[in-house]
């Protein structure tokens, strides 16, 4: 299949990339994993696309005294392997190693996975989940974008039109945090049932602090609020942790769709947030 | 539309042509260079029957434009094999029974090529996993696991062979 007509370029800085964005017929092309399916099935179409994979030095991990900074070019397979994102903030390399399938994985980037913003894609939760924060660069200037902001609507996010996503940045793991990701999918091509972004600052048997987002339940990735105000300063149990389950699932906004109805969505979700507050808690030196 | 020059390496050659930038690079392998091994099988993302490696990687060649591909080395399925003879890979699925119809074959050679390169051992379940991107509607999966897991060795010893040919 041939996607509609378009011209391309590829420049070699973020400069030149820029520039050529300021054609509003233009969208930029990163791996192509979401983008070239979308053009060949003529859901989309472009008059240019601009190949930012030839501009060098954009696909790095720094880790620097608190924060991991991400090029966005980075590929979704490298930030699994990467020992320092393993090492830093593995809530990440777990949530990579479960997108699509490795070869999807040797080409898709985490910038394409945030920019394109599928309210199934995995990369926003764990964004959210990690108080992420983005740089965008356009003609006028950088600005930075924190990831509560970010992700707008469904295929929606706050970078305007002509800009790019320069970097994300994380914070680093701190001591006694646990953290999880977990989704239910069904073949290694589908997106996910329900997916979960779990984060907790563990302190004895109790929860200070929780970042639970979510995926594939509502039309754009989102931090599960109530969930999270209903586990933390609390001590840890079994109940609590299902509690907060059933109070995901009430508020999420599953639709039925060929991967279940939404009564089924809502209760994969509940057992998933039960289960990775579960995993984080222990994780984060907690016991049962 | 204004075409380009695309220019890369493909099984140890340089090509050059004048593509549609639109080309993605299973098309361009398959027709510009006849190089048919490469299957298209869905032509969306989904089977991995248009597997091939780039730049060392295995990708799904059916969702990358050749324009991206230009500068970089392609090797294919046509690429593995040397002087006729074929590779313990391609060996391994013939003896164990790693193909029917043989239609995805081709990329689930190529994605155990990129696999079986990063010289680590595989449990049979890692082995699932990395060919989770590579479907195949007659074998049930057995035999195509049992050829890896066999390519494996056949790769060790030739390893050892070889070593001991240069002691
Ligand atoms: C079979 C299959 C299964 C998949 N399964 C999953 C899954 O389970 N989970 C999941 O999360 N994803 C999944 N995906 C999607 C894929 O992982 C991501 O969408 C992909 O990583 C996006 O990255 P990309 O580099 O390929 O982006 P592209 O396709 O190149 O771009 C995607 C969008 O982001 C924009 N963009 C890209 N980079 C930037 C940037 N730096 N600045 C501004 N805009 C940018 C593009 O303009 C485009 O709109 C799947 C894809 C396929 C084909
Ligand atoms: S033809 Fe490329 S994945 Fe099926
Ligand atoms: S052997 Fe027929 S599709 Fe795999």
């Amino acid at each position: 299949m041939y996607p509609p007509e378009f011209e391309y370029f590829a420049p070699n800085s973020i400069e030149e990339a820029v520039e050529a964005l300021s054609n509003e017929d233009a969208k930029v092309l990163a791996g192509g994993q979401s983008l070239l399916p979308l053009l060949k099935s003529r859901f989309a179409a472009f008059g240019k696309l601009v190949d930012i994979s030839r501009i060098a030095g954009l696909d790095y991990v720094k880790v620097e005294d608190e924060a991991i900074r991400i090029g966005p070019m980075a590929t979704i397979a490298s930030l699994e392997s990467n020992g320092d994102v393993q090492r830093f903030q593995p809530l990440i390399s777990e949530a990579a190693s479960q997108i699509a399938d490795p070869l999807v994985r040797n080409m898709g980037t985490i910038g394409g996975n945030v920019s394109h913003s599928d309210p199934a894609n995995d990369m926003p939760p764990v964004m959210l989940a990690l108080n992420a924060k983005f740089t965008a660069i356009s003609k006028s200037g950088e600005r930075s974008i924190d990831a509560e902001k970010f992700f707008v609507d469904s295929f929606q996010t706050a970078l305007d039109h002509g800009e790019i996503l320069k970097e994300i940045e994380v914070p680093v793991r701190r001591a006694g945090q646990g953290y999880s990701y977990m989704k239910l999918k069904k073949g290694s091509a589908d997106f996910s049932v329900a997916a979960v972004a779990c984060v907790l600052d563990v302190s004895g048997k109790t929860i200070k602090r929780a970042r639970i987002a979510l995926a594939s339940v509502s039309s754009k990735a989102e931090i599960a609020n109530d969930a999270c105000r209903h586990i933390e300063g609390k001590e840890f149990s079994e109940s609590l942790a299902e509690e907060a389950g059933t109070i995901a699932a009430k508020n999420a906004d599953p639709q039925s769709d060929s991967y279940g109805s939404e009564e089924y969505k809502r209760r994969a979700l509940g057992m998933l947030v039960k289960d990775s507050i579960i995993k984080a808690y222990i994780r984060g030196g907690g016991s049962i | 539309m204004k075409k380009i020059t695309v220019k890369m390496e493909v099984n140890g050659k340089e090509v050059e042509r004048e593509i549609d930038p639109r080309m993605l690079l299973a098309t361009f392998v398959r027709d510009e260079l006849k190089l048919t091994g490469t299957h298209i099988g869905c032509d969306t993302t989904n089977c991995g029957a248009c597997t091939l490696l780039l730049d060392g990687k295995a990708v799904k060649s059916c969702t990358v434009l050749a324009a991206s591909a230009s500068g970089k080395k392609v090797i294919t399925i046509e690429g593995i094999s040397k002087d006729g003879t074929m590779h313990p890979i391609q060996k391994a699925f013939v003896e164990k029974h790693g193909l029917q119809c043989g239609f995805c074959t081709p990329g689930m050679i190529m994605t155990s090529y990129w696999l079986l390169g990063k010289g680590k051992k595989l449990s049979r379940e890692e082995i699932r996993k990395y060919l989770s991107g590579n479907l195949c509607r007659c074998t049930g999966y057995q035999g195509i696991v049992d050829s890896v897991e066999y390519a494996a060795e056949l790769m060790e010893s030739e390893k050892a062979r070889e070593k001991a040919r240069n002691r």
